[in-house]
């Protein structure tokens, strides 16, 4: 049987059918080709051509214009489309003409950079040029680095390495920064909220710095579907980016499925498990010799799923090794060794998290299962865009599980279907961010009064780091004037870099099997925990926490280990705070610890709970600004008078700031979080936090305490316009997430805080003084 | 609430504040007079100079008795007045392009064979640009540059200032010495490190009196004079780079006459503690004169106490003085000399690899005794070397039981 076929048997399977909530099918779509650009090297056409591309897309030849134009653009198209030549192209003829000529390349991961090395690498060989290209990481050896420096033609690195490795040091960069004439930035989309304005502010030193060598690059990005590409790269550019998302790539017709698993237990509305479910899809798919990927929330349902599989797989002859699993923890040779595996298709199958929704080469897939919804509709479409072969049929399936927002998406396909891509949101201007990069940029070249920085004039921010003793103005010149090396105190991503590395003792020399990052590692590896790697069982000897080593044992137990971690809020510091009509708004340092405390053992197969155990670990804590709006005590005596929850209505009303207030402080929304509490151990009354989820903070909390009557008065506006009946995702939440009541109840609250505030203009008054 | 007023609160927040201030100075200081620092008209704006004469001679040896004890060749015809010692004073250690030398001290021998000492120290930042000019035109004159871990630090940081000042290419054109390798290879063997207090101190026999600043004071001292004008510790500054200098000078014409002694022979080894013989043996291998190897490695081996057979076998063949003094034997073709030293290492180390191999090589082709070569195979771990010993012992009908293992 092919896919065809067992898509045809299971459009006439009622059973299958029954829990399909939609079959959505896209046409096909045929190729659209151009000419070969007219200014392109006749020896880049060649190799092309050699290859099999005999015309460039329309997307393609697009690039090349816009690129010979020094005109400055970001290509979106679907992953596999060839956009990479989009950069490739203009580069490599730049380059041809002009050996001086030099670009840079921008990934957000070294794995992805390794990746488009190989890429390039293979078309300058069949070009037969020395044209010189090179990866510059922190893996990069001392020995090399000079070479790069002096004759890498094309220099593949990352954000981090650009921030503290090369800026910091132009002066050993003069033939790069001199001849720069390109600066590739590829997965624009991923650079977002504070990591994307950290970037932007980089990329403004990577200008500075050209432009003091008398070179001015064209900006050239690629980005996954968002509903902004343009925007954010023009932010990201500090230049107006055009758009290219005329894709001439052919995609063969395309089936997408919303599964919901069939409820099993109707009292408790208890459905069957999407991991289990996934396993029968994916071995149906398997058996119909479907190349097939299969995506799962977490590592350890990666695991799970890659078990079952391996299993599934043997009994239609497919061998161990062409099923894998993908996540972080598996050490890098073997992550390429899969991706080698699937582009050559030895993998016949791959079970992976999110990891592999970047746009790491895999080639394209027959089928993709999503065991959960993503999250967002943009990476919703990126995950199901690993399946689509340009010719043939192609299938991506959604399985939802239980929790409320993947009930709320497959129970309501055409909001799912009908919605555009999520926003990205940078502010390149956030005060912290921005202050942060002018001490880099001021130590890598003296800040001239008047120059531009972005957008707005930083002189005032000048004064303000030559009254704090970091710089010294003497002229109308500004100085770095301290012994530091400011790059070194500003990470451009939250997480730290700390992890745990995996020996598995019962080998001779203990052999190191993978890495994981703190945080998962007190989840995972705890003492005691099974921990599946490469769907084999270990069991976790010993967590040496303070050495930062976990030893494990290979063991063959019929359970696997799920570990819960308790979060608690304190206040640490109440800054400031004022009467907003409907109670107060607070502002302050907060401390969120989070413990580990205890784990399941949970039995294979039927998943049924057997045994737990205690786990000691110390506490994670992260220390961060936050808005709070303390409500009046009075208000549980009104809301059950008119028949409401406060849980409900905090939830909802929580659910509403979170989607509203990030558009108004220029963030992500995973950079703001809201926790709802109907008893605040610090205000003993009923308060709901708003909070930035950095270590630090980096102003977002300060700005939605500035502008909470706007962003309320927006909130309110929102939730009266939602057509929903009782709460969906994009207001309050959806009902079994937020609560029966929580609509009406955020509705009661705003409208509360909305007359008390009309009727108090003081308030108004106060702000004013704010502002 | 303002701009300042919310960068202040946001920095509190984050835990990164910083000492503030109410003055801002908008021009550079004035040097008080007691630091002995004169303005000039400099090929390219002032510059602030204080010079000083120090009865420093020259080395007695010519310039060329530093044959393979650098890193860099030895210019033909150098003269000593040709060589320009430099050492810079800066604003941190953190490296990068936002680090100032604001002190630049250079030293030369004239005819009158004392040590001339000159200073350039910036007021302010501003006025780096006109001292690099001036540096570059005064170096003009010089052949060579001498410093001590310069082309390391130094060098390269004036490089990078120079490209920042639009001027290119600073002092490129010089040849250059980093006194810094030199000493480590003379004196590296002794010493716990190579430090040039600890050179001085130790092997020069000079120590700076108590005035001195330490090095992780200096940049501090010159931020605060540019910020608040407080200038009396730059007299420390100006003094702790005088020092430098002339210390310099010293390390240079004391390590000429170590080079002229290796080329003598170890008629002069007392003078000499073992590790020193050690570094001389090695001098001389870089100089491929064997005799002398042979020679100082012998007075090495001979003055050793047995303890420094220390063999770390995890980094493979040992960079010890073992296996220097292994290696430096077998040059000579004395093979009793060889197996009596690796003889005595298998006694302190009877398990070392290392050593059982240089003694399988030497009993299978040195000194030949197959069976004795066969038992130091085995322990080894050689089989290739296994199996050809036991086809030759066997082709030579040693009797079977002698063969097993």
């Amino acid at each position: 049987m092919n896919l065809a076929q067992l898509l045809d048997q299971l459009k006439a399977d009622d059973r299958f059918l029954r829990n399909v909530t939609r079959w959505e099918v896209l046409p096909p779509r045929l190729a659209r080709y151009a000419d070969w650009p007219e200014s392109l090297d006749p020896r880049l056409v060649e190799v092309l051509q050699k290859r099999g591309i005999e015309r460039p897309y329309v997307h393609q030849a697009e690039a090349v214009r816009r690129a010979s134009a020094r005109d400055p653009f970001v290509v979106v198209t679907p992953t596999a489309s060839g956009k990479t030549l989009c950069y490739n192209l203009p580069v490599l003829d730049t380059i041809l003409r002009d050996p001086q000529a030099r670009a840079l390349y921008l990934f957000p991961t070294k794995a992805l950079s390794q990746d488009q090395m190989h890429e390039v690498h293979g078309l300058i060989s069949d070009l037969g040029a020395d044209i010189k290209t090179y990866t510059f990481d922190g893996d990069t050896p001392e020995t090399a680095r000079r070479a790069i420096r002096s004759s890498g033609h094309i220099v593949i690195t990352n954000p981090d390495m650009l921030h503290q490795g090369v800026l910091p040091h132009h002066t050993l960069w003069v033939k790069l920064f001199e001849n720069l004439k390109y600066v590739v930035v590829d997965e624009v989309h991923t650079y977002r909220g504070v990591f994307g304005s950290h970037v932007a502010n980089v990329l403004r030193r990577l200008r500075r710095i050209a432009n003091f060598y008398g070179a001015d690059p064209l900006f050239i990005g690629c980005s996954a579907t968002i509903a902004n590409p343009g925007e954010l790269a023009t932010e990201l550019a500090g230049r107006e980016v055009g758009v290219i998302d005329d894709n001439g790539a052919p995609q063969g017709e395309k089936h997408v499925i919303f599964y919901n698993p069939p409820v099993v237990n109707h009292e408790l509305g208890i459905r069957r498990s999407a991991v289990k479910e996934s396993r029968i899809l994916a071995e149906r798919f398997l058996a119909a010799k479907s190349q097939l990927i299969v995506f799962a929330r977490s590592r350890m349902r990666v695991e799970l799923l890659l078990t079952y599989l391996e299993k599934a797989g043997r009994k239609v002859g497919i061998k161990k090794g062409e099923v894998r699993g993908y996540r972080g923890g598996y050490l890098p040779s073997e992550r390429r060794a899969i991706e080698q595996g699937l582009r050559d298709g030895s993998v016949k199958a791959v079970v992976s998290t999110n990891a592999l929704e970047l746009g790491i080469d895999i080639g394209r897939l027959d089928v993709c299962i999503m065991t959960g919804y993503a999250g967002t509709v943009a990476s919703s479409w990126q995950q199901a865009g690993r399946a689509g072969r340009s010719q043939n049929l192609s299938v991506a399936v959604l399985v939802a599980t239980s929790n409320p927002l993947d009930q709320y998406v497959i129970t309501n396909p055409d909001w799912f279907f009908g919605r555009g891509p999520e926003t990205a949101a940078v502010d390149p201007d956030n005060l912290m961010i921005l202050l942060s990069h002018l001490k880099c940029a001021a130590f890598e070249l003296p800040f001239d009064q008047g120059e531009p920085y972005g957008e707005r004039p930083v002189g005032e921010i000048l004064d303000y780091l030559v009254e704090m003793d970091v710089l010294h103005r003497e002229g109308n010149r500004y100085h770095w004037m301290t012994d530091t090396y400011p790059a070194e105190d500003v990470s451009l991503r939250s997480a730290a870099p700390d992890n745990v590395v995996i020996i598995d003792s019962s080998q001779p020399t203990g052999k190191v099997i993978g890495e994981m990052d703190l945080f998962s590692s007190q989840e995972m590896l705890h003492d005691e925990a099974i921990y599946i790697h490469g769907a084999r069982q270990y069991h976790v000897d010993k967590l040496d926490w303070d050495r930062r080593k976990a030893y494990v044992k290979p063991v063959d137990v019929d359970y696997y280990t799920d570990a819960q971690r308790k979060t608690e809020l304190k206040t640490l510091d109440d800054e400031e705070g004022c009467d907003i009509g409907l109670g107060r708004k607070g502002l302050g340092e907060i401390g969120l610890i989070s413990k580990v405390t205890v784990f399941k053992k949970i039995k294979l197969g039927t998943h049924e709970n057997v045994g737990a155990g205690k786990i000691h670990l110390p506490e994670m804590e992260l220390h961060t600004t936050s808005f709070w709006w303390e409500l009046p005590e009075e208000l549980h005596r009104q809301m059950s008078d008119a028949h409401l929850d406060l849980g409900d209505a905090l939830k909802g009303v929580a659910h509403l700031l979170g989607n509203v207030a990030p558009a108004f402080v220029m963030a992500d929304p995973a950079d703001l979080r809201t926790l709802p509490m109907v008893k605040s151990p610090f205000t003993d009354r009923p308060t709901l936090y708003v909070y930035d989820a950095y270590p630090g903070g980096v102003g977002y909390a300060r700005r939605v305490y500035l502008q909470i009557d706007e962003i309320a008065a927006r909130a309110l506006k929102h939730l009266e316009r939602c057509s929903c009946a009782a709460g969906c995702p994009s207001c309050v939440g959806a009902p079994v997430d937020s609560g029966a009541t929580s609509r009406d109840g955020a509705r009661w609250i705003l409208g509360a805080w909305s007359e008390a505030r009309t009727a108090a203009p003081e308030a108004d008054a106060a702000r004013a003084e704010e502002a | 609430m303002d701009l300042r007023r919310r960068l202040a609160r946001l920095e509190r927040s984050v835990g990164t504040h910083t000492r503030k201030h109410d003055e801002t100075p908008q021009l550079s200081r004035e040097f008080p007079d007691f630091l002995g620092l004169d303005k000039r008209d400099g090929v390219a704006g002032p510059v602030w100079i204080r010079n000083e004469v120090r009865s420093v001679a020259p080395p007695a040896h010519d310039p060329s008795v530093f044959c393979g004890a650098l890193t860099r060749p030895i210019p033909a015809d150098l003269m000593w007045n040709d060589v320009l010692f430099l050492d810079t004073e800066t604003t941190g250690l953190a490296g990068g392009t936002g680090t100032v030398p604001f002190l630049v001290g250079l030293a030369w021998w004239e005819e009158d064979s004392q040590l001339h000492l000159r200073q350039y120290m910036l007021p302010g930042p501003g006025s780096e640009p006109a001292m690099l000019a001036e540096l570059e035109s005064f170096a003009a004159g010089f052949r060579l540059l001498a410093t001590y871990n310069g082309h390391s630090y130094d060098l390269p940081l004036l490089r990078t200032r120079g490209i920042l000042a639009r001027r290119r290419g600073l002092l490129a054109a010089h040849d250059s010495w980093d006194l810094l390798p030199l000493a480590r290879r003379l004196w590296g063997r002794r010493l716990t490190d190579c430090r040039q207090g600890t050179v001085e101190q130790h092997i020069l026999g000079l120590a700076r009196d108590g005035e001195d600043i330490p090095g992780a004071r200096i940049p501090q001292t010159w931020i605060d004079f540019v910020r608040e004008g407080t200038a009396g510790p730059l007299a420390t500054v100006l003094a702790h780079n005088a020092w430098d200098l002339e210390g310099m000078a010293g390390i240079l014409t004391t390590a000429a006459a170590v080079c002229d002694t290796a080329g003598k022979g170890s008629a002069l080894a007392d003078a000499f503690c073992w590790q020193d013989r050690w570094s001389l043996a090695r001098l001389s291998e870089t100089r491929r004169d064997r005799e002398l190897e042979a020679d100082w490695i012998r007075a090495a081996i001979a003055a050793s106490p047995l303890s420094v057979i220390r063999l770390d076998e995890r980094f493979g063949p040992p960079p010890s003085f073992f296996a220097d003094a292994v290696r430096m034997l077998k040059r000579t073709g004395d093979w009793d000399a060889v197996a009596a030293l690796v003889a005595g290492g298998l006694c302190l180390e009877p398990a070392s690899s290392w050593l059982h191999r240089e003694a399988a090589i030497l009993y299978e082709h040195r000194l030949p005794d197959h069976l004795r070569a066969l038992g130091h195979a085995r322990r080894c771990g050689e089989p290739s070397r296994v199996a050809r010993l036991e086809q030759r012992l066997a082709a030579s009908s040693v009797a079977p039981e002698f063969l097993r293992s």
